[in-house]
């Protein structure tokens, strides 16, 4: 299995660790960032297989970061993390382009299973 | 006020005559004493006629009287007298009697208009306490027909903008008459004095031509007197009394007292249509302080519910973060946890973490606006049918039965069916919990079309619901069940998903009679369609 360059974007290091260290035992390689525009910078120097992305974020909107991700990188997977599961906004990051949200709380099972339905994994 | 005509015309009559015949019973009595004094002188001259010495009289007049020619004159004079006298006093006697009779009358009309003057008193006493107009109608025509002698008697009113008189009170009349009269103004007795606006006495001996065709039953009313009701210048009726042949026909004091009663009528239709005004002004004053009512309680219920909304949805999200770490670290520690002991415990975590994640979501449920542009046309008794497939087999496995009137063809109604789903789920759920507890029941559920809204009834036979429960039963956090079995914001999150469909929701309960919940979903909500553009 390939190890691949993941990025985790959570304003919350509890999360942004959590998500780390569950991807990390599996053999990936995970850079993290705690907001949309650390994201881009990163994704634009570093290329990704895989973001996961938060949805709320202070200095740095993740839809923001979306769109500019989706405008970069057309063809990274991206992941979105959010705590409501309100039907607009999630409307809204499929239209963007998100692969896929997760809905806090959400399982370890599930951080990995995403990769296995990207069938990075 | 009431006049009395006949009164006024000559009010010191019976004065003058009896002061006329004082004087000449005084005259009387006065010729008489003359007569006897002269008699008397004459008997006098008569009996000196006889006596030598009586130096007074002349030998001539001795001689003159004393004959029988003078004798005889002298008797027939005094016999004339006595004639002329009795004639006399029969005459006085006769007239005498006459005045008598005539006082006699006069004070019995007085007296008549004397009971005439304190029934009418009693009649506006007994008036000013009603307040209904059909009772004081029949008042004043009793009093027509007990104080003026009337057979028949009735009371024709016009409504407002209308050119026809109806019976609105009558009193000897036969009911097809009272059914069936109508009368254009203008036409008829009634109609003619309803136009021109002045009372009318009718005997119908005296009528010939035109009027004797419009009398009615001339060859059984012998009299009959009709007046105008006057209400602000405007002629709002007549008052009719007849009376049969075999009586006496009415007089002027007759119209004039049936005038005084047709003002009180007069202003009885006034009070009435008055009382009628306010009456219909309270009514919408009432309601409009019963919607008024309504309303603020909805819009406290929704401030209470916003508010807590969105502290709910704050709290919620910041509650979020900590869990995930949490359920998420506790699922790495599980995979790694080679000790059975540890693993149970590390469960055990994640069990209870997964509790408070579920309340979270109710919260944030809860919590969320009704931005939710998934609304569309639907089939309320779909939706039913599908939330009753869901959670039959569970109820009936539990002795409860599911009587379903769900009827066809009811109007669609614009809203959300998952929310609308959760809606019903909450409502049945909580009558399985409520009858289960009782070893089974029966549960109701109907639909039904209303005027522009859609009814959903879920009654059930569980222990019933206490008033002062009934009162907080859509409050959130409330639950009367036991701790760990609920959080209390179902029913709060069913209504406030009700109230966004712009619909409402109400629960009806006594303990000891199970409980009914009704949902109330508008046909159409402007508000959704602008959305759904």
């Amino acid at each position: 299995m390939k190890a691949l360059n993941i990025m985790v974007v959570d304003d919350e290091p509890g999360i942004r660790e959590l998500i780390r260290d569950v991807l990390t035992r599996h053999g990936h390689k995970v850079v993290c960032a705690e907001n949309g525009v650390e994201a881009v910078g990163l994704m634009s120097s570093d290329p990704m297989d895989v973001v996961y992305l938060d949805i709320r974020m202070p200095n740095g909107d993740g839809l923001m970061a979306l769109r500019e991700m989706r405008r970069l990188r057309p063809s990274m997977p991206v992941i979105m993390i959010t705590g409501s599961a309100r039907r607009d906004v999630l409307d809204e990051t499929m239209e963007l382009g998100a692969f896929a949200c997760l809905v806090k709380p959400f399982g370890m099972n599930d951080v990995v299973g995403m990769l296995q339905v990207l069938g990075l994994e | 006020m009431v006049r009395f005509m006949s009164a006024e015309k000559d009010p010191t009559l019976g004065v003058k005559e009896h002061q006329a015949l004082e004087m000449r019973e005084s005259q009387l009595w006065w010729l008489a004493v003359l007569v006897i004094v002269l008699m008397a002188a004459a008997l006098c001259v008569v009996d000196a006629m006889n006596t030598s010495d009586t130096w007074w009289v002349s030998r001539q007049l001795k001689l003159a009287l004393n004959t029988k020619l003078v004798r005889v004159s002298l008797i027939l004079a005094a016999l004339l007298i006595c004639a002329y006298f009795r004639d006399s006093a029969r005459r006085l006697r006769r007239e005498n009697d006459k005045l008598i009779r005539n006082l006699a009358r006069y004070g019995a009309q007085l007296e008549k208009k004397n009971r005439e003057i304190s029934r009418l008193k009693e009649l506006s006493d007994q008036l000013i306490g009603l307040a209904d107009l059909q009772t004081a109608l029949d008042l004043i025509l009793g009093m027509a027909v007990e104080v003026i002698g009337a057979d028949t008697a009735s009371i024709m009113l016009r409504e407002k903008g209308s050119d026809r008189l109806r019976i609105a009170a009558s009193h000897g009349l036969p009911p097809g008459v009272v059914d069936s009269a109508e009368v254009q103004i203008g036409e008829a007795i009634a109609g003619l004095v309803a136009r021109e606006g002045k009372a009318l006495i009718l005997n119908s001996d005296e009528l010939s031509g035109e009027m004797a065709k419009r009398a009615f039953r001339g060859d059984v009313i012998l009299s009959s007197v009709i007046v105008p009701i006057q209400l602000d210048n405007e002629i709002r009726g007549v008052v009719s009394i007849a009376k049969r042949r075999g009586s006496a026909c009415f007089t002027q004091d007759d119209m004039d007292a049936l005038s005084a009663l047709a003002n009180q009528a007069s202003l009885a239709v006034q009070k009435m249509e008055l009382l009628d005004d306010l009456r219909s002004q309270v009514d919408v004053l009432g309601a409009t302080v019963q919607e008024l009512r309504q309303a603020r309680a909805e819009l406290l219920q929704s401030e209470k519910l916003a508010s807590i909304g969105q502290l709910a949805g704050g709290v919620a999200h910041e509650i979020n973060n900590p869990l995930q770490v949490v359920l998420g670290r506790a699922e790495i520690l599980l995979a790694d946890e080679a000790d059975e002991k540890n693993g149970e415990s590390l469960k055990c975590i994640i069990e209870h973490t997964s509790r408070i994640a579920d309340t979270v979501s109710n919260l944030l449920s809860f919590s969320r606006q009704s931005t939710d542009t998934d609304f569309q046309e639907l089939d309320v008794n779909g939706v039913l049918s599908r939330t009753l497939g869901l959670l039959e087999r569970q109820m009936t496995t539990n002795d409860i039965t599911i009587v379903k009137d769900l009827r066809d063809g009811i109007a669609q109604v614009f809203g959300n069916a998952g929310q609308l789903q959760q809606v019903f789920t909450n409502i049945i759920l909580n009558a399985y919990q409520a009858m289960k507890g009782l070893g089974g029941g029966t549960l109701s559920i109907s639909s039904r079309s209303a005027l522009n809204t859609v009814e959903i009834e879920f009654a059930d036979t569980g222990p019933g619901i206490p008033r002062d429960h009934l009162a907080r039963i859509f409050e959130p956090f409330f639950t009367t069940k036991a701790e760990g079995e609920g959080t209390g914001l179902g029913l709060s999150i069913a209504y406030g998903i009700v109230q966004s469909h712009g619909g409402s929701m109400q629960a009806h309960s006594s303990v000891g009679e199970g409980a009914c919940f009704t949902v109330v979903l508008p046909i159409r909500q402007a508000s959704c369609e602008d959305k759904a553009a």
